[in-house]
């Protein structure tokens, strides 16, 4: 049992020496390194780990929360988050916060410190040919945990910085290749060599079937990968079930309706011949724009040429609503929503004229159209609907006062599939780390006790019963205290 | 109407016997006859089969392991609070345990009444074999959890108990400054139950409390309860996170219900650590453990029901 008290403290503990002073500076360095790498030290830390961690779940986080609830929050809160930006710790990113950051690298250093030490002292001793106490054994577990969160680190870090993380939408029927330009929002890591694979993920179908109360049973998507133009594999992706080819796995995350649009201006060409995807909460009615900046008309009086952009609305179960004008043309109605079955789907259709705005440079924005160079098609900006399979014919002024005709026609309504795509080799790593802190965990917690009370109960033959028994009315103190404390 | 499921049912039949066993744990608070306590943990012991009765048969009706909602999941915890209560008191003869104990389970069974969702199919996030293991770690690492935190605040109030016996026995009127440690402990367990017969509030409860195991001995308990619920609660975090990967290609998120649990491990971490370094036994330790349980169950039903996230169509 002499063994049992004294690893306890970390191994080499700098003595207080008070015969030999060394510089003044190096030994305050030494004494805050001491006092830094103390374990009380960690306990702080952690406990404010804990702290930042509990404003980061009562607060809205930027990227874990919705855009209202996080302005809402920074609208309340302004001189409070101002305050606590300047210290460090933004309200609405905690989790990315200098001061997280700096307190989560000053754990790492002080448990770098520690399993340097520890693991040093226990090679010294494994080597000179110590016994095996069950002691020595827990210390190995203790340091084979904290060894694994040092190792997690690594393994997170790595794996962000050699890959990277994006958002890509597919709708059915198209064929996207795995490059830079192919995703909507992708973050590279700093370390990632650009290279993206390249191949191409074509969605052949998408299904999600909805149960009886209106929430999807499942969605699905179904995917065919090509490799230098031939197709090498087809699979259902589900929230459960992605692809993976070639160290780039495609994550289901999101869908949604894409209605197919097509665009003939005065002369009859064909202008856009696109789906349009849409977004939606709830997918009962889903928002979204076009754009057709190439739309080849130039309207009398005017030094550029024409382009229209228009927004829409999608209620893929429309419900008209009672019409005030009585007409009944379906174009002239108002719609509302139902539900998120494609039972009569209906666009709602706002539509500009004038100048989109992109040509100048400015930001391709897919899901919004800036309107501050066109003007409404309709007084008051009114919408039209557009039923599925149905198109509307419009006029636009043409040379002497005459009018020109164009068509817009809602020609099919497709769905589109939105992957979370993402490289991170980290992952094996992070698991394998999973596993030795399992390990580390059930050695010191459950194997150090277990060889010890197997030593005491071959020592104490003369009164086995009262040790063996595993969950015995627990004995006085003094001894229970002994068995589980260590 | 459709017509009740035959779980809830049984649901119900369990929790009524386990009001009638709380009842009889209650009653042998004061009347100190052992046949009381035998009872009310009998009718813990008939209750327990009718509440695996209904998690088996919300299985078979909804089709899928029954941890998939707060009803399911709740009713989980309760069955690993009770059968963990029954193996205690069954091996250990920790009796007075059973009024906590029955209380968080009674609780936790009125909260997933509350919270009731007849059978039916789960969303496609939650259909995995990931998440199997994980909310099966969770739900029995929370149970064996929640046992640190009840032996920590028996230890509390037993600690006061002998406080108060000692300054009364001393004849000072200060209780003040007065602490029992292990050693106050151990001097003081022959003498429990004595003073109880002078009548008056604070002097009957402290007398009542002095019937508990000896404080140093709840403290191991306690700390016995941490030991086998950590590591659970480790590896159910974990596999919380392979479940992420594999259904949205994150490990980690900062997921509302990620952080939480993440608090929680951070809570019985220092635990651990406070304990080994400083010798934190006894007070400190057990208020640690109590800021666990508390934690536990905000993870549980604060985050599911006010804070949204990833996590939260669990709740549906
Ligand atoms: C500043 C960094 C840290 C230091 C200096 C430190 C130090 C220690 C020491 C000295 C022990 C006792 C080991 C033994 O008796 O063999 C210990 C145990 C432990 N540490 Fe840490 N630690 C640190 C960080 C962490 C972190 C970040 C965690 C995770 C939350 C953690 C979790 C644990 C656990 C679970 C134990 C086991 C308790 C036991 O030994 O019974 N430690 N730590």
């Amino acid at each position: 049992m002499a063994t049992a008290t004294a690893p306890r403290q970390r191994a080499p503990r700098p003595a207080p020496q008070p015969s030999r002073r060394p510089p003044r500076l190096r030994s305050r360095l030494a004494r805050f390194w001491h006092q830094y790498t103390r374990m009380r030290t960690a306990i702080y830390m952690l406990m404010g780990v804990l702290g930042i961690v509990l404003i980061g779940t009562f607060v809205p986080q930027q990227f874990s929360s919705s855009q209202g609830k996080v302005s809402e929050f920074l609208g309340s809160h302004a001189a409070l988050n101002d305050l606590a930006s300047h210290l460090g710790l933004p309200l609405t990113s905690v989790f990315v916060s200098p001061l997280f950051y700096i307190l989560l690298g000053s754990i790492y250093v002080a448990l770098l410190s520690c399993v340097l030490t520890r693991g040093r002292a226990l090679i010294v001793r494994t080597v000179r040919g110590y016994p095996r106490s069950p002691q020595y054994w827990g210390e190995w577990g203790s340091w084979l945990f904290h060894t694994s969160f040092f190792l997690l680190l690594v393994a997170v870090v790595w794996g962000k910085a050699t890959g990277f993380d994006g958002i890509m939408t597919i709708t059915e029927g198209q064929r996207v290749a795995e490059t830079r330009a192919s995703y909507d929002t992708l973050q590279e890591g700093m370390l990632f060599d650009g290279r993206h694979s390249g191949y191409e993920v074509q969605l052949n179908r998408f299904a999600a079937p909805l149960q009886a109360n209106g929430m999807p049973e499942d969605f699905v998507s179904n995917v065919t990968v090509y490799d230098a133009g031939r197709p090498v594999v087809t699979k259902d992706v589900r929230v459960n079930d992605f692809l993976g080819y070639d160290n780039v796995d495609f994550y289901q995350q999101d869908y949604g309706w894409a209605p197919h649009i097509v665009v003939k201006n005065p002369s009859g060409e064909v202008v856009s011949d696109s789906a349009a995807q849409l977004i939606s909460d709830d997918k009962t009615a889903s928002t979204g724009v076009i754009k057709v900046p190439d739309f080849n008309y130039r309207m009398p009086g005017q030094s550029k040429p024409t382009q229209i952009g228009a927004r829409l609305v999608l209620y893929p179960d429309a419900q008209a609503l009672p019409s005030v004008g009585g007409a009944g043309n379906a174009l002239n109605l108002t719609y509302g929503p139902g539900s998120a079955a494609p039972n009569n789907p209906v666009l709602q259709v706002q539509l500009f004229v004038g100048d989109l705005g992109i040509n100048g440079g400015a930001s391709q924005d897919v899901f919004s159209l800036d309107t501050t160079g066109m003007t409404p098609y309709y007084q008051n900006a009114a919408a039209f609907a557009l039923p599925l399979h149905q198109s509307v014919t419009l006029q636009l002024p043409a040379a002497n006062n005459g009018t020109a005709n164009f068509t817009i026609a809602f020609a099919d309504l497709k769905q589109f599939s939105l992957f979370h795509v993402k490289k991170d080799s980290g992952v094996p790593l992070v698991y394998a780390t999973f596993v030795l802190t399992m390990v580390g965990l059930l050695t010191k917690l459950y194997l150090r006790p277990f060889l010890e009370r197997r030593r005491r109960a071959r020592r104490a033959t003369l009164v086995p019963a009262a040790v063996t028994r595993s969950l015995p009315e627990p004995p006085p103190p003094r001894v229970r205290e002994e068995v589980l404390t260590r | 109407m459709t017509p009740t499921p035959l779980s809830l049912t049984l649901f119900g039949i369990a929790v009524a016997i386990y009001i009638a066993a709380l009842v009889g744990f209650l009653v042998y608070l004061p009347f100190r006859d052992r046949r009381i306590a035998t009872t009310a943990v009998g009718l813990v012991v008939l209750g327990w089969p009718f509440h695996v009765a209904s998690i088996l048969t919300r299985a078979l009706e909804a089709g899928h392991w029954p941890l998939g909602n707060i009803y399911e999941y709740s009713t989980g915890i309760s069955f690993v609070v009770v059968t963990t209560f029954l193996v205690i008191t069954l091996r250990a003869g920790q009796r007075l345990l059973g009024v906590p104990a029955m209380i968080v389970a009674i609780a936790l069974m009125a909260v997933a009444y509350m919270l009731y969702v007849p059978p039916g199919d789960l969303v496609p996030a939650l259909h995995s074999y990931w998440l199997t293991i994980h909310v099966t770690s969770m739900a029995t690492a929370s149970g064996l959890l929640v046992f640190s935190s009840l032996f920590a605040m028996f230890f509390l109030v037993r600690e006061w108990a002998d406080g108060y016996a000692l300054a009364a026995a001393s004849g000072s009127s200060s209780l003040r400054g007065v602490s029992a440690g292990a050693g106050g402990a151990a001097v003081m367990t022959g003498g429990g139950g004595g003073g109880g017969a002078e009548g008056g509030f604070l002097p009957g409860l402290a007398s009542a409390f002095r019937r508990l195991p000896a404080a140093a001995t709840l403290d191991s308990w306690s700390f016995r309860f941490v030991m086998i619920g950590f590591p659970v609660w480790t590896f159910g975090v974990m596999m919380g996170a392979v479940w992420g990967e594999h259904a949205w290609g994150r490990y980690w998120g900062w997921d509302p219900k990620e952080t939480f649990s993440f608090i929680v491990w951070v809570v019985f971490a220092i635990y651990l650590h406070a304990r080994v370094t400083y010798g934190w036994k006894g007070r400190r330790a057990a208020l640690i453990t109590v800021i666990g349980f508390v934690a536990i169950f905000a993870d549980l039903y604060a985050v599911n029901l006010w804070i949204a996230g990833l996590h939260s169509y669990a709740r549906a």
